[in-house]
């Protein structure tokens, strides 16, 4: 109705009837042109829109698999005394930060922040960004050390966790920038397991590996590890936040669920946060884009609903994708047409404001 | 079955049945008694309280349903965790009242008896017994080449009756992979039959038979108590430690693992699992098999081949449960996530042992079992 009432207004003040039918002429003709380039590009647009899900979820599975072996306490990773202490350190600062802070509080502790690849196409640049990445964390050492580490003074470390396959090109892009990164790879012999690599040049081998040998042997003999830990963390894509809807109203008899129910979820699966805000704001987005694309119904005061046809989770996540998709294209032709017609309506501003001058001439 | 309130001990309770099996099963068409095996999470006396259970000493009488239309059952803790329900009821009043509870009800499920386990039970009661199988319902369910002479890709129901039956078990299991879920014995004059799901039929109701069924529970009890501790202590929580003056939240995971033990996973399995692959079926009288059931649905999934490696999140549209999936060829852990509750285990590693090995064996990661 708003946008009907603008198109009104607009013509109104337009006054003129040539330049109406010109404006509404130019218009359509300017519309049908960007749906069709719309049209044209779909294919390859919702093949990015899906590659960026699929890489943001390669990321999450290698992310995961660093951070299990620290979780479960019969790991002897976690025997060692590390544990997973948070994802996103220093995101709070709005910084370039790196993905998870592991630690080690003892005598011989350190601190170890990693960085995860779910793929890993140029080595080079992923192990430039990592440095840069690292840079950022030392040039915030006080910052860390003070509010996360209780102001203890260990040793940082850098961990680059990717899959098997990319392991050895990241190492070497490493030793050609000599060392300062360690390497961490998620095998998949047999069952997925945790390993570091471990560099045959003795010159860069103490800086491509842990200060403490222990931590160097477990990890060479390889651990156990799982490619499902969490479903998303603060930075994940959105479509992988959206995940956490598809089975929110399971436990209700009437298939609704409340802002609260959504809350508790984000809770666990954000369970290493201990600021409330962060969830609350977590949970709005999710709530938020699920309204904006049209899975989530608002049906009263704090009461939502899935809109779905489908009941199952697993029918409801293509449900789930296909709408976060079209969503985003919608956002993209709504953004495009809306730069055009702008311009179109100041081209047509103009005309107007020189006829107007026109008329009183001619009075 | 109406007992009348006393303060029964099982010894009293089962005394009385057979003292008075006329008069209870009186108004029964049939005269059987019904034992069916349940687990139950720690604290299950509050699973019930909706139905207002009467004590009755060490039983309990539960008259599930609504209140005009309820069935009683009497129950009674037979070990931590597990519970006997004792009825006349038919399998009807059953579907309708007690399967109907644990169906909808978190924290409650029927006692499975793995095919290990099971074929321990059919021995023993054969050889201390001398009994006999006189009918027996089996089924392929496995969608792996476990062992089976013809046509191993067709899922299978067999329904038996005849003196020979336990030869004819022998027969169809290496000849069509079945695996028995129900079996009926006839042990002299007496007869009961047990199901794989934890439910035992007297259709005759003596001493006898009731010691039968008290043998085959003590048989399988140490495993399933053992099987009940592990897929009740999966959990997720959170260690508050300090650190300096904070204090912080670090998770803390207790997960499962099932490891197979005759079968190696592949990527073709595993799209199986996860419902995105149907067999092709050649121009064949038989429907291909399904893809898995509705009672799980898994997304955000992964599958590579090569050296496989899968993962994904499991949602138990039953019960609510959602937990991690991440495996390779012969391991599949299982990772607490959201809502849980024990039984989505039980049923997620019956459904493991029943279409992919039949020798799975399901553990906890915890520290005191490893």
């Amino acid at each position: 109705m708003r946008i009907l009432s603008d198109i009104d207004e607009f013509l109104d003040y337009l006054t003129f009837e040539d330049l109406k039918t010109n404006y509404l002429k130019e218009k359509n003709e300017l519309l049908k042109r960007i749906e069709l380039e719309e049209q044209e590009k779909r294919v390859e647009n919702v093949r990015k829109l899906r590659s960026e899900i699929r890489v943001d979820q390669e990321h999450r599975k290698i992310l995961n698999a660093c951070l299990y072996p620290f979780a479960t306490k019969v790991s002897p990773l976690r025997k060692l005394g590390y544990y997973f202490l948070r994802a996103a350190p220093l995101l709070e600062k709005g910084t370039s930060n790196l993905d998870f802070l592991i630690y080690k509080s003892a005598s011989n502790g350190a601190a170890i922040f990693g960085e995860a690849k779910g793929s890993v196409s140029d080595p080079s640049q992923t192990v430039r960004e990592t440095l840069d990445r690292r840079d950022v964390v030392e040039s915030n050492r006080d910052y860390a050390n003070r509010t996360y580490l209780g102001g203890a003074n260990v040793s940082y470390e850098y961990v680059l966790g990717v899959s098997s396959v990319d392991s050895n090109n990241v190492a070497k892009a490493v030793i050609r920038r000599n060392g300062g990164l360690i390497i961490w790879h998620s095998e998949r012999s047999q069952n997925p397991q945790l390993t570091i690599f471990v560099p045959s040049e003795a010159r860069i081998r103490p800086s491509m590996m842990h200060a403490e040998d222990q931590l160097n042997k477990e990890l060479g003999r390889k651990i156990s590890t799982s490619l499902e830990f969490k479903t998303f963390f603060q930075q994940s894509h959105i479509a992988a936040k959206l995940l956490v809807l598809l089975s929110i109203d399971k436990l209700s008899a009437d298939e609704t669920f409340k802002p609260e129910d959504l809350i508790k979820v984000v809770e666990t699966e954000l369970d290493y946060v201990d600021d409330s805000e962060v969830i609350l704001r977590e949970a709005r987005t999710i709530l938020q884009t699920g309204i904006d694309i049209g899975f989530v119904g608002v049906i009263g005061e704090n009461r939502y609903k899935i809109r779905s046809r489908y009941k199952s989770a697993a029918s409801r996540e293509t449900d789930l994708m296909d709408k976060w998709v079209e969503h985003r294209l919608e956002e993209s032709f709504n953004q495009k047409t809306g730069a055009v017609l702008g311009q179109l309506k100041s081209k047509y501003r103009n005309l107007r404001e020189q006829k107007g001058d026109l008329r009183r001439y001619l009075k | 079955m109406k007992i009348p309130p006393s303060e029964y001990t099982l010894q009293s309770f089962l005394q009385y049945v057979t003292d008075h099996t006329d008069e209870l099963f009186a108004r029964e068409e049939r005269k059987w008694l019904k034992v069916y095996l349940i687990f139950v999470q720690v604290d299950w006396m509050k699973l019930f309280s909706e139905f207002k259970p009467e004590k009755l000493g060490q039983f309990l009488r539960i008259p599930i349903g609504t209140e005009s239309s309820s069935i009683d059952f009497y129950a009674y803790e037979y070990a931590p965790g597990l519970l006997m329900f004792f009825t006349s009821s038919t399998e009807e009043d059953y579907e309708r009242s007690l399967e109907k509870f644990i169906d909808s009800t978190r924290g409650i499920t029927e006692m499975w008896i793995p095919p290990a386990r099971f074929e321990e039970a059919k021995t023993h009661i054969l050889s201390k017994y001398h009994g006999e199988i006189y009918k027996f319902i089996g089924r392929r369910t496995a969608i792996t080449k476990a062992p089976a002479k013809r046509r191993p890709e067709y899922q299978r129901r067999i329904s038996y009756s005849g003196m020979d039956a336990q030869e004819t078990l022998k027969e169809v299991r290496e000849t069509y992979g079945v695996l028995p879920t129900s079996i009926e014995f006839v042990v002299g004059q007496d007869k009961i039959k047990i199901t794989d799901d934890g439910l035992f039929v007297l259709r005759t109701i003596n001493p006898r038979t009731l010691q039968i069924m008290l043998d085959v529970v003590d048989i399988i009890l140490g495993k399933q108590l053992q099987f009940e501790k592990v897929t009740q202590g999966v959990s997720a929580n959170v260690e508050l430690v300090k650190i300096g003056e904070r204090e912080f939240r670090i998770p803390e995971i207790v997960a499962a693992k099932i490891a197979l033990k005759t079968q190696v996973l592949n990527a073709v399995l595993v799209e199986r699992i996860f419902g995105e692959r149907e067999d092709i079926v050649e121009d064949d009288v038989l429907p291909a098999q399904r893809p898995w059931s509705d009672e799980f649905s898994f997304v955000d999934k992964t599958v590579l081949e090569g050296s496989l490696s899968f993962s994904g999140t499991v949602i138990d549209e039953y019960k609510g449960t959602i937990f991690g999936l991440s495996g390779g060829e012969n391991e599949i852990l299982l990772i607490p996530k959201h809502h849980t509750t024990f039984e989505s285990f039980v049923r997620f590693y019956r459904m493991i042992v029943e279409k992919i090995d039949n020798e799975a064996e399901l553990s906890l990661l915890s520290e005191d079992i490893v």
